[in-house]
């Protein structure tokens, strides 16, 4: 079935997030203007091991400026997921969204 | 990302009020010889989501015996465990979410404590 998106417990899904850098900014070409849609930044959490977490935050959020490894935390996060295919299978690569960072 | 070690979600937030609409199917389990047994692995059930504005599906092993709730009566999901499932196209990926759960009860109540079976009293009659 389809979910717009899941909320998870931020203290049991992800733990102490700190704050690891900055990620990319979606751009966009609107009026012959470049604006930016979002920005993400990557985190390092210490239950989801595995990855960096990524997190999406949109442009009225600006831009924010943490020392590296300073504990943050997210406003209103959200996941959402898409799929990408290696040959013939299928993989999930979840995204998440929040409104904002703030310190800890 | 992949977030391996799970999402757990909240589930007020994500799925808000569920109302309960229908038994959607029953998983058997398969015989060794890969035909289907009679034997039930989960019950699916069909509920009514408010912050997800459609119907949700939600997955409860066969342990938990069959709920026959009245058709929209609110419901609660006991520790309910989100996971996608992906399947390549002919261009991409599409993901598809499951939520599989310990069990499923009216709101408000707690979960029913395990009641040891009441053999009847053998001097009754």
């Amino acid at each position: 079935m389809e979910l717009k998106y899941v909320i998870p417990n931020m203290e049991q899904t992800f733990g102490n997030l700190e704050y690891a850098g900055e990620g990319k900014v979606e751009q966009r070409r609107i009026n012959g203007r470049m604006t930016t849609l979002s920005r993400s930044y990557n985190l390092y959490s210490d239950v989801q091991r595995a990855d960096d977490i990524e997190v999406i935050l949109p442009n009225e959020a600006g831009e924010k400026f943490f020392e590296h490894e300073e504990k943050v935390k997210l406003v209103n996060a959200r996941i959402t997921a898409e799929g990408y295919k290696i040959g013939d299978r299928g993989f999930t690569n979840y995204k998440l969204h929040a409104d904002d960072i703030v310190k800890a | 990302m992949r977030l391996a070690q799970g999402i757990i979600i909240d589930k007020e937030k994500t799925f808000g009020l569920l109302k309960f609409s229908a038994l959607r199917r029953e998983v058997f389990l398969q015989n060794e010889d890969g035909t289907v047994s009679s034997e039930v692995k989960e019950r699916t059930y069909d509920l009514k989501s408010r912050e997800q504005g459609r119907m949700i599906q939600v997955s409860i092993p066969a342990s938990i015996p069959l709920k026959e709730f009245d058709y929209n009566a609110e419901v609660e999901m006991i520790n309910p465990v989100a996971d996608t499932v992906a399947n390549a196209t002919f261009r991409g990926a599409d993901v598809d979410w499951f939520i599989k759960a310990e069990d499923l009860v009216l709101k408000g109540q707690q979960k029913p404590p395990q009641k040891p079976k009441k053999e009847p009293a053998e001097d009754e009659k």
